[in-house]
Parts: structure tokens; sequence; C-alpha cells
């Protein structure tokens, strides 16, 4: 699919959103409730936060923040059901009530605040830059009249816009894409989140990470419908009982530990 | 970048899970498609105004808009008006329509192609409406809408990845997820190109060896 026909099905996806605020809410809380189990939004493209493995099973740490959800409502944690959404159409499956919460990897902003409501910030997270090992690129600055490649509808293309407005940008669909285009060198780097630039350069010795330490950082937030308190202030509950003791830690141990030192720390 | 065969192998299963979406939906698609493209078609033709104007624009309205506007419309719009469907009727319905309004163009097309003398000819033998088309005109039509009527199950066939923008784990869709975790994009790419081949080759090979043959009467 093309980015022109992209650009008109997200407006149209925006429209539909505005429409359905017609709908009236239920209770989401009644619901899961009622039916005995969460049906969440969860990336399956995405790792380390959402993805599938071979045998086709959700993974990642989006994915287990649902099942802690899940028991946390039900005392068993496969009491969930996953839908696979992505950046372009989270939000619309919310608003039409396919979903009963986001779980993709969901930066927090003013814009989505409209539409939606956010629980709690669960994750904290920056930007950095993907380059070639012989890039003089050190810092985001030096991006200025470059080319660069981001993945539409991430934050890493909207912050290089505000931060670097010369930096020629380059969208494409998928983060494979936006790598394939760096290391054919048809640009000189990638911005996107942190944790999948960490990720990435380690599969590829011959890229470096730049732009330390992560900039523009913004915290991950879960959506849920808007104006549904009960729902998110359960919601919030569970998150911050999980910070309260381990579960959380060692979550975040399990998905992110061995960039510790890298990420930015969830205050 | 050596070419990695056991990325493939290792991938397989899951990508032919997504096979079975695409082919139950192509499959569904062009029961539906051409059973009610047909009626719409016969109905376009019809001298009743009340039954061809409300044909020729839902014919019309299917063949004029992107089906995947269709499929946006059917699964985010619809919602709000109270009509929730999951992904697969959703992509089913969207898909049907813009096949039956592509289809009745189709049969329109081969039954206007047909020479007056048959449908006079058929009358002057006294048979009705029905007995006609079905004994006269519907044999000759056939082979002429074959052709194209293949063509469009190719495309359709093709664009049942579209399902993926609305949520459905499809073969593009199963393609796409393996990539992002395993970065190995040719590979995926080029299995995923070589069984969509493998589904339409055998119909558009058909196709051909039909519009071979020269088309005579039954």
């Amino acid at each position: 699919m093309r980015m022109k026909n992209f650009l008109v099905l997200f407006s149209i996806l925006s429209l539909l959103t505005l429409i359905s605020f017609g709908e009236g809410i239920a209770g989401t809380l009644q619901d899961v409730k009622a039916r005995g189990k969460l049906i969440a939004g969860v990336k399956t493209d995405f790792p380390p936060f959402g993805f599938v493995d071979e045998k086709g099973v959700n993974k990642g740490f989006d994915v287990d923040v649902a099942k802690a959800l899940a028991k946390e409502l039900f005392g068993k944690e496969n009491a969930v059901e996953f839908v696979a959404v992505t950046s372009g159409n989270r939000i619309a499956f919310l608003t039409t009530n396919k979903i009963d919460i986001i779980l993709a990897s969901m930066t927090i902003t003013e814009e989505r605040k409209k539409v939606i409501d956010y629980s709690i910030p669960y994750f904290m997270s920056g930007h950095l830059i993907l380059v070639h090992k012989d890039s003089k690129i050190g810092k985001y600055q030096d991006l200025a009249g470059k080319k660069v490649s981001t993945t539409q509808g991430s934050t890493g293309d909207i912050v290089t816009g505000e931060l670097v407005p010369t930096a020629e940008r380059i969208k494409f669909q998928h983060n494979s894409e936006s790598l394939q285009a760096l290391k054919d060198r048809r640009v000189e780097a990638f911005v996107q989140d942190d944790v999948l630039l960490l990720d990435l350069q380690k599969r590829n010795p011959e890229l470096k990470i730049a732009g330390w330490p992560p900039f523009r950082p913004a915290p991950y937030g879960l959506g849920v419908r808007k104006g549904d308190k009960e729902w998110l202030d359960s919601v919030d509950a569970t998150l911050t009982k999980m910070k309260k003791t381990d579960s959380y830690q060692k979550l975040w141990d399990k998905w992110f530990g061995e960039n510790k030192k890298a990420l930015l720390e969830l205050k | 970048m050596m070419f990695d065969f056991d990325v493939i192998i290792k991938n397989l299963p899951y990508l032919l899970s997504g096979v079975k979406f695409t082919i139950a939906l192509a499959c569904l698609v062009i029961i539906l498609g051409t059973f009610l493209g047909i009626i719409l078609g016969l109905s376009k033709l019809s001298k009743n105004r009340l039954i061809r104007y409300p044909a020729s624009f839902i014919v019309e309205i299917t063949r004029d808009t992107p089906i995947i506007m269709q499929m946006f419309f059917i699964f985010f719009g619809l919602p709000a008006l109270g009509i929730r469907l999951k992904t697969f009727p959703s992509a089913a319905l969207a898909m049907s329509l813009f096949a039956a309004g592509n289809t009745a163009e189709i049969v329109r097309g081969a039954i206007d192609s047909l020479p007056t003398g048959q449908f006079d000819a058929a009358k002057s033998l006294g048979m009705n409406y029905f007995q006609m088309m079905i004994h006269v005109i519907i044999p000759q039509a056939l082979r002429r809408m074959l052709p194209p009527a293949m063509n469009l199950f190719t495309t359709l066939i093709k664009d049942t990845s579209l399902a993926a923008i609305i949520g459905a784990f499809e073969l593009t869709r199963a393609a796409q997820e393996i990539i992002e975790r395993t970065f190995r994009s040719l590979e995926i790419y080029l299995v995923v190109a070589a069984i969509y081949f493998i589904i339409c080759y055998p119909l558009s090979y058909y196709t051909r060896k039909v519009e071979k043959q020269r088309v005579t009467g039954f």
C-alpha cells in the first residue's frame, strides 16, 4: 500500500474515531467481568513490546502486562484474548469497542488524550539514532539537512520533524523497512524508540547508536475509552500494585535487563 | 547477508496458518460475489425502473470506491450505527460487495454484447423471459464472461491482503510479523510471493486456455 493511500486511510480513521464518540460508554469493567476475560489490543510486530513467536504465541513486555491485569481481575493470567493492532488502527479499535484496552507501546501525547484516556505511565522511552559505524553523526543536531528514515506513526518521526526541521525524513510502514533503507545507505540515519534501536544494533554489528542520552523522553501509557473512570481506576490500581511489589521490576528486567544502563528509568 | 533457508523452514507453519484465512476469504468472496453479481447484473438489464435504479446504484458505489474504503466503512464506520461485525465477516462482506459490483458489470456486458437476433429468436419460439435466459442467453454469455471473471478472481485473491489493515490475520500479515521479528525480508517475501503465485497461476492459465478457444454457440 502506498503512502498516499495510507494518509487517506488515516484521515478517514480519525474521522470515524470522532463519529464513534457518539457511542454510549458502558462500563468496561462490568463488561470484562461478565465476559470472564480481558480483550487486549497488542502489537504483533514490535519486539520486545509485542510480537509473535514461531508458534504464533503472543509474547513481549506489553503481553506480560496484559497477563498481569488478567491475573488481578480473574486470578488467572490466561483470562485474556489478544487482538493484533497497529500504530495506525489501535485507537479506532478501542473507540469502536473492539478491544477493552490498548497495550501497544503507546506514547502518551496531548493529541491522543483528546480521544482516549491514559493510565499512569508504565514505561519510560526516549529516542536514539541508528547510524553506520563510519558515520560522523553524534547527536540529533547533526541530522540537519541529512536523509533520515523513520517509521510512520512513530514518535521518532514526529520528534525528528520537531527537533530537526531541515532533516529530510523518509517514512516507511515498518521498522524492518526503515532499517533496510539505512543498511542500503539510502538514508544516513534511522530515528526510533531507544529499546528498538538497541535491539537492532545488537543484530547488526556494522551499525552503531548515536544521540546519547535518549532524547525527548516520553512515557508509555495504557489506553482506555474516554470517560470510563471506573475501568481506568482499576487499571491504575493494578499498575500501582505491580510497581510496589517486585512484579513490575521482574517484568522490566526480563525484557529490558540487558540494556539497563542505556534505558531511562520510570519515575 | 547470506540467504537463510532456516528462517523459511522455521516460520513456514506460521505463514501457512495465515494462508488459511486468505483462501477461506477468497473462496467465500468469489462464491458470494458471483451469486450476488449475477442477480445485480440481471437487475441492471431489467425494464423495471424500481429494480434497475437501485441495482445500478449499488454497482456504481461498489465499483467507484476503493475496496479498502469499503472495508473501513464496514469495520469502523458501522459500529457508529450500532452494527458491529468482527474482522472476518467485515472483510468478507466488503469484498463480496466489491466482487458483486464488478461481476454485475461483467454479466451485463456479456449479455449486452449478444446480437439482438438471439433475443428475437427466443421470443419467436414463444419462450418467456426465464426460458430465454436459461436456454439461449446465459449459455452464450457465460463464454464471454469467463475471461474477465477469472481476472477479477485473481485480483480478489491478491486483494485479500488488504484485510490485514482491519486486523485480519492472513498471509501478508503473517509475513510482516515474521519479518519484524527476524528482519529477513528477502526470504520471507519470496516465499509469500511464491504462495500467492501457486494460488493464482492455475486460474490465469485456465483463463488463457478458455480465451484461446473460439467462442462458438453451444
